[in-house]
């Protein structure tokens, strides 16, 4: 009878804890939100001798103090998932910040499995760790891993196992001494009188949060008898003192240890260091940099257009099958024209959104994203932000979902705010078919130049926004700026296309629910009432568009236009499928005749359109994400008001000047 | 050790020359200073971004020399950041002559009909293919001081 | 004798010592997770339009020059090997 055992990874960033991850999972893994928080979560399983183990990769922190989204998520977890097993990832060339760490878990009585990874490059340096030793020390088990290498994962597996056939571990202690201790003391007999919290928390652990003042440790409390007394004993101290103290003693009791497990050798400066220079040098980093990026765009765009071929003639192959082999008229309408034209014009895309991800995996599994963000820091600095919000803001041209989420790596709640509010004003995959159908039917010679300067606009903007939002709404300065420079690795290919594959699973399974409904109910629109010609005047489609076309036709658009923007919101990529149908010509070439054909389409409008394509609400998933990420109605509302309001105002513009210049 | 550098000092001034005046020819046909037709619009294309491309890596290696004339050993970095620009470049050229492939022979895409090989042929890719033959041959000249690490 | 400065004013190439860190207590322990604890050797690596690259206790970090302003440092000789 196979049992299941729940084992958590936990670590610090950097420690190669997704390669052990996926080491340890292979490639069945599944990619959700975690509760609540769109944390990415990733899960998998895997049968090793009679057990299944369903492993869950924790996000990678430097502690348990509920400091980012981050720590709550993977602490929470432990706490209230109460997982069999977790598993830490170490970084073992560098133990001591690691098993600060290890230090809280312990704290929290986990059951708990060492993973020293890197220990390669650990031994190449000379360093000497005694693992026997570090696990009779500390109550746990301790495996050397070389996760790069495949190295260790099989013990690692095996131990997992075998600790959850061994006795449950006694909560380790970390002496505090002194006045801490005496807290601590006193705290414990308050919480350990309310039987139903000191069944579900360690009861010193919740101490030791408390009287660090954690505030999320304190909302725990809320619904329990003795949350009073707490907050009463609580107010007579200053937990500012404690914190620094206790994170002292932690660090103290890891001083103790560290001598007697292991012999470090001295880092001297590295090969890496070298190379640090020169991609970080004054005058040649950001040329460098630049370079990447834009070889990272040529070659989204190069090595897409065979797939993007393939799938286009996929797709007007079956339009034209499902049209004329099924003989109900309303049938083949809406499979054809509706869900395969719909669906066909979004997954185009596809292949750009992969490969953006594939190289945004590269470099950040490379090691250079970290130095990019510094080489950004002073520039984000001037437009009132910090290196690290740049990188969400790359994430930004692929998609705006993940990148709002992986804004969650800001600690600085202002900060975290204003790269949310802009990152959307980066041009997302989504909007690019957008871009190729106007720019390639107007502009056909230099589409190139108009793509590249809608997107230079969008970073404008941002860029704009930031500044005026650090100015009048999140006042302020940015938090000063640190982050750890992993060490370069070559990246692995494997990791990369993992990586890849995750984020463009959450792009296709938006294609499968969203859009698919979106166009649908634009199909259903377009159709009814029975009578009217499809997607005309008189549809239902035809009267929301003229009801909404005094909004729009200060800018010159039409009815057609105005519902595809709306419809543009459910995913910007429906604009160009809702043209299709509104001009009844679906999608390629008969569309862009069609738009050339229409007097009221003038190269203006059209340049106009992709501004307001590029700025105006980003789609109803962004807003979603927003709202749970800012947890407020008020910064999503706001970020849809300004961003709609941008995209007018320029809009306007961009129309004024291409009519006089055009 | 000074050996060593004495080789990789010429490789980066030689790759410096290549690279820079590759970039120059591109950008100067790219803004229209130079016509396209100039020794080869195949093999030496107008453009603009490709060109900047070179001239940065170009730059790159000039630094490397510099920094060697200092009889700095902070040149071999350079060299080293240098080479696998090239090589970077190099192979995304590669893919998009793949691509393009694909485009004119398989696909047979519209605007392919007169692709020919050569006109995927760009700078960056045959000096990329030169580069990595060097960078074959003389691996462990280029890995600044030590093994470790990469 | 020592004189502290911050590390933002620190000549490059130097290795000093972290003595303080002026900032708030959320700050100076957030700090410490990430391992720049009191009395830890800083090797200053690079220096790039007033961002810092550091390397402290065997990793790599790197510093805006807000940050580099907090941290106070005192110079060390002769322990750490210079850079070379």
């Amino acid at each position: 009878m196979a049992e299941k055992i729940k084992v958590a990874v936990a670590g610090n960033p950097n420690v190669g804890k997704t390669t052990i991850f996926n080491a340890l999972t292979g490639a069945r893994q599944k990619v959700g939100n975690w509760p609540g928080v769109t944390v990415e979560k990733k899960e998998g399983t895997k049968k090793h001798k009679d057990h299944i183990l369903e492993i869950v990769d924790l996000p990678g922190t430097y502690s348990l103090t509920a400091y980012s989204a981050d720590e709550v998520v993977a602490r929470d977890y432990i706490l209230e998932e109460k997982p069999d097993v977790v598993v830490q990832v170490l970084d073992s060339t560098n133990l001591e910040r690691n098993l600060y760490l290890t230090s809280q878990l312990l704290e929290m009585g986990t059951n708990l499995v060492l993973a020293l990874n890197m220990s390669d490059r650990a031994e190449t340096r000379g360093d000497d760790i005694d693992i026997r030793r570090l696990e009779s020390l500390l109550g746990v088990s301790a495996i050397k891993t070389a996760a790069n290498e495949g190295r260790g994962i099989n013990a690692l597996l095996d131990s997992i196992v075998n600790k959850t056939e061994s006795n449950p571990p006694l909560p380790h202690e970390i002496g505090y001494g002194g006045r801490v201790e005496e807290n601590i003391c006193a705290l414990e007999e308050i919480l350990g009188s309310d039987r139903e919290l000191s069944k579900n928390y360690p009861s010193r652990w919740m101490a030791v949060k408390l009287l660090e003042g954690d505030e999320n440790a304190l909302s725990k409390l809320s619904s329990s008898s003795i949350e009073g007394k707490v907050q009463n004993f609580l107010s007579d101290l200053d937990h500012e003192e404690y914190e620094v103290e206790m994170a002292d003693k932690r660090y103290e009791f890891i001083g103790t240890l560290l001598p007697q497990v292991c012999t470090t050798c001295a880092e001297d400066v590295s090969p890496s260091d070298m190379v640090d220079k020169v991609i970080t040098n004054k005058y040649l980093g950001i040329p460098i940099f630049l370079t990447l990026m834009w070889g990272m765009f040529e070659l989204t765009f190069a090595f897409a257009t065979p797939f993007m071929e393939l799938i286009d003639m996929f797709f007007g192959w079956l339009a034209a099958a499902v049209t004329s082999n099924i003989e109900t008229v309303w049938l083949a309408s809406l499979l054809g024209d509706g869900i395969v034209a719909g669906v066909g014009s979004v997954l185009l895309f596809v292949p750009n959104i992969f490969i953006l991800f594939f190289v945004i995996a590269l470099l950040e599994s490379s090691g250079y994203m970290a130095r990019a963000a510094f080489i950004m820091d002073r520039l984000m600095y001037t437009m009132g932000l910090q290196g690290k919000s740049f990188i969400p803001m790359l994430t930004g041209f692929g998609c705006s979902v993940p990148a709002i989420m992986a804004t969650r790596t800001l600690e600085d709640e202002k900060d975290r705010l204003i790269t949310m509010l802009v990152t959307p004003f980066m041009s997302c995959g989504a909007r690019l078919p957008v871009y190729i159908l106007l720019a390639g039917t107007f502009f056909s010679r230099q589409a190139g130049s108009v793509i590249f300067g809608l997107y230079v606009l969008g970073i404008l903007v941002a860029i704009v926004s930031a500044k005026l939002f650090r100015t009048f709404i999140a006042k302020g300065q940015p938090s000063p700026f640190i982050m750890e420079l992993p060490p370069y690795t070559r990246p692995s290919l494997k990791d990369s296309l993992q990586h890849m594959w995750n984020q463009g699973y959450l792009y296709l399974r938006k294609v499968g629910t969203i859009i698919v409904g979106g166009v649908v109910l634009i199909w259903l629109l377009a159709y009814f009432p029975q009578g009217a010609d499809y997607g005309s005047a008189d549809s239902l489609i035809g009267s929301l568009g003229k009801l909404i076309e005094p909004l729009v036709a200060p800018l010159g658009f039409d009815w057609k236009i105005a519902v595809a923007l709306v419809f543009g919101f459910v995913a910007k990529e429906i604009v160009v499928g809702s043209l299709g149908t509104l001009y009844g010509t679906g999608e390629g070439e008969a569309l862009s005749s069609a738009l050339v054909a229409d007097p009221g389409f003038t190269p203006a409008i059209a340049l106009g359109l992709m501004v307001f394509t590029l700025l105006y609400v980003p789609c109803i998933g962004a807003v979603a994400v927003i709202k749970k990420e800012t947890g407020s109605w008020k910064w999503m509302f706001f970020q849809a008001a300004y961003s709609t309001a941008v995209a007018w105002i320029l809009a306007l513009v961009t129309i004024g000047v291409g009519n006089i210049v055009l | 050790m000074e050996k060593n550098h004495n080789g990789l000092k010429y490789i980066s001034l030689l790759w410096g020359i290549l690279y820079m005046a590759a970039g120059l020819v591109q950008v100067a046909k790219g803004v229209g200073l130079l016509p396209a037709s100039l020794v080869s619009s195949s093999l030496l294309p107008a453009e603009l971004a490709g060109g900047l491309v070179l001239v940065v890596i170009g730059a790159v290696f000039f630094v490397a020399t510099f920094e060697f004339s200092k009889d700095s050993f902070e040149g071999s970095a350079y060299a080293y950041v240098g080479i696998l620009l090239c090589l970077v470049f190099g192979t995304l050229y590669f893919l998009s002559m793949v691509a393009d492939l694909i485009n004119a022979y398989i696909l047979a895409m519209e605007g392919y009909e007169k692709w020919t090989f050569v006109d995927s042929f760009k700078p960056a890719l045959y000096l990329g293919i030169l580069s990595g033959v060097v960078y074959a041959v003389w691996k462990n000249r280029f890995k600044p001081v030590n093994q470790g690490g990469f | 004798m020592t004189s502290r400065i911050p590390l933002a004013m620190y000549p490059t190439g130097q290795t000093c010592r972290i003595c303080d860190v002026c900032a708030g207590k959320g700050l100076k322990r957030r700090l410490m997770e990430m391992g720049l604890t009191p009395e830890s050797i800083i090797q200053p690596l690079g220096c790039n339009r007033g961002s810092f690259l550091v390397l402290v206790n065997g990793t790599r970090y790197a510093l805006g020059r807000g940050m580099a302003n907090k941290i106070i440092v005192e110079p060390v000789y002769g322990e750490v090997p210079q850079f070379g």
